[in-house]
């Protein structure tokens, strides 16, 4: 008889260990107190890359000034797969969590209960951020998220090389004038193409959407339905598309192919935000003084010449034990001049104004041998708004098969934008626009 | 009232002894079918579910970017499988031979690439492909032939995920097979080469058909497995170019994590798995379930 209850009880205890699993949200919980016990509220935050790297060192310095709140960065993908998860499953998610602003309105429609208001903190300053930064963060009249950065676009592009060839970067004001001094260039020099951008992969979306933000592109009309077809969209991609067939243009299919083309010198200029400036500077240390930085070209002389590419924003998850140790958290990081100072040098542009008035805002970049904050702020006076909405992946992604099919030569522009229409409205629900 | 006690418990005993699986297994195998099954005829947001019927299986049915992905899937099938599985075949067959030495040895090493981490290995064999850099096409480069553009032509594109694939499953494939060559009795091949067979002659006359069970479970597992493809060509080519290399799950993950469109990931989901047993049924039937 006594095997048999031993037994039994062998079997509520493997029961028990699986049951408890579940259960540990409820055990947890207890936890928030700990702050009275003077055991600093921990939380986290979640982000990737080079905001990762600004994060560390920001929550190091917040976490040697106070001893109430510890933070913690926890580095994910920038595909979301570690976080979407603990969205999903509500549980697990860190308490503050980075978003790329085009993603976060496909956040808020999968996720409405997951994110805290923030408006009774941000609402009285609101002005105090460029509105750039606005792109994604409220719904309903509310504030679910606090702007971090905005991405200005810029051309960089190798002094020597242009010195080289006799091209004088300030008379590169039109595409045409660009695409001539491409030609010019690579009759000069050996090995080296004009630009880089990817001409396989979907990432040539990226470049062709901050030459649309250039033109003012949308993806949807004033009434909310979708529209590719407009002049500004086309006009780009026939830009992508003479940039190809005039062959000025190194192929890079991903991140770590444009970084290559640059490290090794293949590539005269690229066309990237001022979140790239971060990347040459640890990539090509070597190349220290040999970038240049001028604006867009513009389609007509004088034409408009100013995009966004990216930026972020964070939110506070409603999983969090600690919503107003995160706060204070964030307050330190985003309004303040000391941690947007953080921000700033790893190349991280501040959605936050009062910054651009400060000091260290001007401090010469000792790679680029000019101050990269005040040289993206003068193109970032007047950014077209681009609005991704609720239903920006099931838009895009019908979008980079158009760009696929057009580099390919299989259709014409506009009829793969057509067909990526009826393509994105099948997929999001939403009326095509006439 | 004692003895009916001690009867009924001696029953029990093997279902505690198994239970701890089946706790496991409900809870990780058959909740989620259910709940799969239930959320791909909903539409889903953390607010809760909503039901909409047999839209979302509508939808993939009529949406050519699933057809393709299914048609990826089923190119790199046909084309990887059956030269994977001979391959296997001649490295059992060299393996299992008399005059092959350290025979541990080669069975470790073929066996490896199953044990390597994939993302390491995606990340070598993505350094290796690489158009301008990697070391294939240097090495093409050298002899004055042109490199391949294994990642931005699609063809190419798929030749590489198949070849990273059978790098990978060869191996295990073999020692499967190896196991079954074991059991074909020596005595056949002697009565053979008595009546004068040659090596060939054995082993397409005598080899493979004492294999057929064996192959047949290689070949389902394969094309189960194939069916399922994701890492390579998540890790090496990103379902490019142009969605050439995009696969069934590829394009179920994409939907579920990149849009958050859960419902229509599990539809997904449960028609990949009707045509894996739907092609599971016909090798079974064509081959009459591996009988010799």
């Amino acid at each position: 008889m006594k095997r048999y209850s031993i037994m039994i009880l062998v079997g509520l205890l493997a029961l028990s260990i699986i049951v408890s699993g579940c259960g540990n949200k409820g055990a947890s919980n207890t936890g928030a107190n700990d702050n009275e016990k003077g055991k600093p509220a921990e939380i986290s935050i979640a982000s990737w890359n080079l905001q990762a790297d600004a994060l560390e060192e920001a929550a190091e310095k917040f976490n040697k000034s106070q001893s109430e709140v510890k933070v913690n960065v926890r580095r994910v993908s920038n595909s979301y797969d570690s976080i979407v998860p603990a969205l999903t499953a509500g549980i697990g998610a860190p308490d503050i969590v980075a978003v790329q602003m085009r993603d976060f309105a496909n956040f808020m429609g999968k996720f409405p209960d997951q994110f805290v208001d923030l408006s009774d903190e941000l609402m009285p300053r609101k002005d105090e951020f460029s509105d750039a930064g606005w792109g994604a963060s409220t719904k309903d009249g509310k504030i679910y998220a606090i702007p971090v950065d905005i991405a200005p676009t810029a051309v960089y592009y190798r002094k020597d090389y242009f010195e080289e060839a006799g091209i004088n970067p300030d008379n590169l004001t039109t595409w045409d004038k660009f695409m001539k001094a491409g030609k010019k260039l690579q009759s000069k020099l050996d090995g080296v193409k004009m630009t880089t951008f990817s001409l396989t992969s979907n990432e040539t979306y990226d470049f062709w959407q901050m030459i649309a933000n250039q033109l003012g592109g949308r993806f949807y009309d004033e009434q909310g339905k979708i529209d590719f077809t407009n002049e500004a969209n086309i006009k780009a991609m026939k830009l992508v598309k003479e940039l190809k067939e005039k062959d000025l243009v190194v192929d890079s299919p991903s991140w770590n192919d444009r970084v290559r083309a640059v490290v090794n010198g293949e590539t005269a200029t690229i066309v990237y935000p001022i979140w790239w400036a971060g990347t040459v500077k640890t990539q090509a240390a070597d190349q220290a003084g040999k970038w240049g930085i001028m604006p867009l070209p513009a389609f007509t002389e004088g034409g408009p010449n100013q995009a966004n590419l990216g930026g972020s924003v964070f939110a506070v998850t409603t999983q969090s034990e600690h919503p107003e140790a995160a706060w204070k958290f964030l307050k330190y990081l985003l309004l303040t001049e000391e941690g947007q100072k953080i921000q700033m040098d790893y190349g991280l542009f501040p959605a936050w104004k009062p910054f651009y008035k400060s000091e260290s805002f001007a401090t010469v970049d000792k790679y680029f041998g000019f101050s990269l904050a005040k040289r993206f702020s003068e193109l970032a006076t007047d950014i077209p708004a681009m609005k991704f909405g609720e239903h920006f992946y099931d838009v895009s992604r019908p979008l980079e098969t158009a760009f696929g099919q057009i580099l390919n030569g299989k259709k014409d522009i506009k009829e793969a934008f057509k067909d990526a229409e009826k393509a994105a409205s099948k997929a999001s629900g939403l009326p095509v626009s006439k | 009232m004692k003895d009916f006690f001690r009867k009924n418990m001696k029953n029990i005993s093997p279902y505690l002894f198994i239970a701890p699986f089946f706790m496991l297994f409900i809870v990780f195998f058959l909740y989620p079918i259910f709940y799969s099954l239930v959320l791909s005829f909903s539409k889903w947001t953390s607010g809760g579910l909503e039901f909409v019927g047999i839209q979302n299986y509508l939808y993939l049915l009529t949406d050519p970017v699933f057809w393709k992905s299914l048609l990826n899937t089923g190119q790199i099938l046909v084309i990887q499988v059956p030269i994977m599985l001979l391959l296997a075949c001649v490295v059992a067959v060299l393996i299992n031979s008399k005059h092959t030495k350290y025979k541990a040895l080669f069975r470790l090493g073929f066996f490896v690439p199953v044990i390597i981490d994939l993302v390491t290995y995606s990340l070598v064999f993505s350094l290796m492909f690489n158009e301008r850099y990697g070391i294939i096409n240097q090495f093409l480069t050298s002899i004055g032939m042109k490199g391949i553009p294994w990642f931005s032509n699609g063809i190419w594109a798929k030749v590489m995920i198949a070849i990273a694939m059978t790098w990978r499953w060869t191996g295990y494939n073999s020692i499967i097979i190896l196991s079954g060559l074991q059991s074909i009795p020596g005595t056949i091949y002697e009565a053979a080469t008595i009546d004068g067979a040659n090596k060939i002659d054995t082993f397409f006359k005598i080899t493979i058909p004492m294999l057929k069970p064996v192959l047949l479970f290689c070949m389902i597992l394969s094309t189960i497995g194939t069916l399922q493809l994701f890492t390579e060509p998540y890790m090496l080519t990103k379902g490019g170019p142009n969605n050439e290399t995009l696969t069934a799950i590829y394009y179920i993950y994409d939907r579920a994590f990149g849009s958050f469109k859960f419902g229509l990931a599990s539809a997904g989901a449960y028609i990949v798995t009707t045509i894996i047993g739907i092609l599971s049924y016909i090798q079974l039937k064509v081959s009459d379930g591996g009988e010799i």
